[in-house]
């Protein structure tokens, strides 16, 4: 498969992954290695001082994989800046995912504050990997603005609903000139291979890998399905057509029965 | 001294640096940003700054997330 190259950072795994949501740290790493990814995502949260101390941060190390903090909890630009910081400190990286979704039902990420951030954390050094709506006019603002890739969705965050906006991802990846990955609503290994097959750049893949009953397994299967789709879309998809064309010549064979 | 730590009173025997207070309070700094009156705190600078006593520190850590 080959390499892709994020803001002078090659990865040659095209499967970025989420930590959430599984159901041991164990289990994450383990997950995680399955799926070859070479950048996970985290969050920011401020401490519960009389809990536990945690290091998630160890584990991944050890994995070996870049670590993207995310603006996960930001209602708005200045919170998201603000986050963005903060990130930058606690995991020495000026990589950021700017996400700013204030809405708990739907998490759909606010256009105005995203764009309104990423031109800020440009101007501030950081690489801003913006997570928005597949809105091909906002994609190109935010290119414009400096970030060095656009991860639009394929549908609401956790929900697994696939890519109900493929018809935008579309119009999205003819029109970038900064590596487009899908990231959210991606529910199955099929989502993820047709994804890249539409020549998305990579995905990000969180909830569908480790809320399945085999996270490990379910990984490996993300792992494969996103370099299907990749080498499909480099080898060229065969063209759609209306009509059927047939595989063998119509002629020559019962003309002589007559 | 009475500090605020992450919306709580915390009280020291003295004054502490920043590294000095993650210390006390039983926290490893990898994966950790800490901010004083909202204003983020760069991690070379830990060692030289001591909060004072009207100050709200927050302490923030990575965990895990999409």
């Amino acid at each position: 498969m080959d390499k892709l190259t994020i803001a002078k950072r090659e990865f040659s795994s095209r499967l970025f992954a989420g930590t959430g949501k599984f159901a041991s740290s164990d289990l994450m790493c383990a997950a995680l290695a399955a799926s070859e990814t070479e950048l996970v995502t985290l969050s920011l949260r401020r401490m519960d001082l009389k809990g536990g101390r945690d290091n998630l941060v160890q584990p991944l190390k050890r994995l070996g994989v870049n670590l993207l903090p995310n603006t996960s909890g930001a209602r708005t630009a200045k919170e998201a800046v603000f986050a963005a910081e903060l990130s930058r400190e606690a995991l020495e990286t000026d990589w950021i995912k700017l996400e700013i979704h204030p809405d708990p039902r739907y998490l759909m990420p606010d256009p105005i504050e995203t764009l309104s951030a990423a031109e800020q954390l440009v101007k501030n050094g950081f690489v801003v990997m913006p997570y928005v709506h597949a809105d091909p006019v906002l994609c190109k603002r935010l290119e414009e603005v400096g970030c060095q890739c656009v991860m639009p969705l394929g549908a609401p965050i956790g929900s697994n609903k696939g890519l109900a906006s493929r018809t935008f991802l579309e119009i999205i990846i003819e029109q970038a000139a900064v590596p487009v990955i899908v990231d959210a609503g991606i529910g199955a290994p099929s989502d993820a291979a047709l994804a890249m097959e539409l020549g998305a750049d990579a995905v990000l893949v969180n909830t569908a890998m480790a809320v399945s009953s085999d996270p490990v397994a379910m990984a490996g299967a993300f792992r494969i399905a996103v370099e299907a789709g990749r080498t499909a879309y480099r080898a060229g998809l065969a063209p759609v057509s209306r009509e059927a064309n047939s595989t063998s010549s119509l002629e020559g064979f019962l003309e002589t029965l007559e | 001294m009475q500090l605020q730590v992450n919306g709580e009173s915390h009280r020291f025997s003295r004054a502490l640096t920043l590294t000095e207070l993650l210390d006390s309070l039983n926290i490893a700094s990898e994966g950790v940003a800490i901010a004083i009156n909202q204003q983020v705190i760069p991690r070379s600078d830990w060692t030289s700054t001591t909060p004072q006593a009207a100050d709200q520190v927050d302490i923030f850590q990575s965990i895990a997330g999409g």
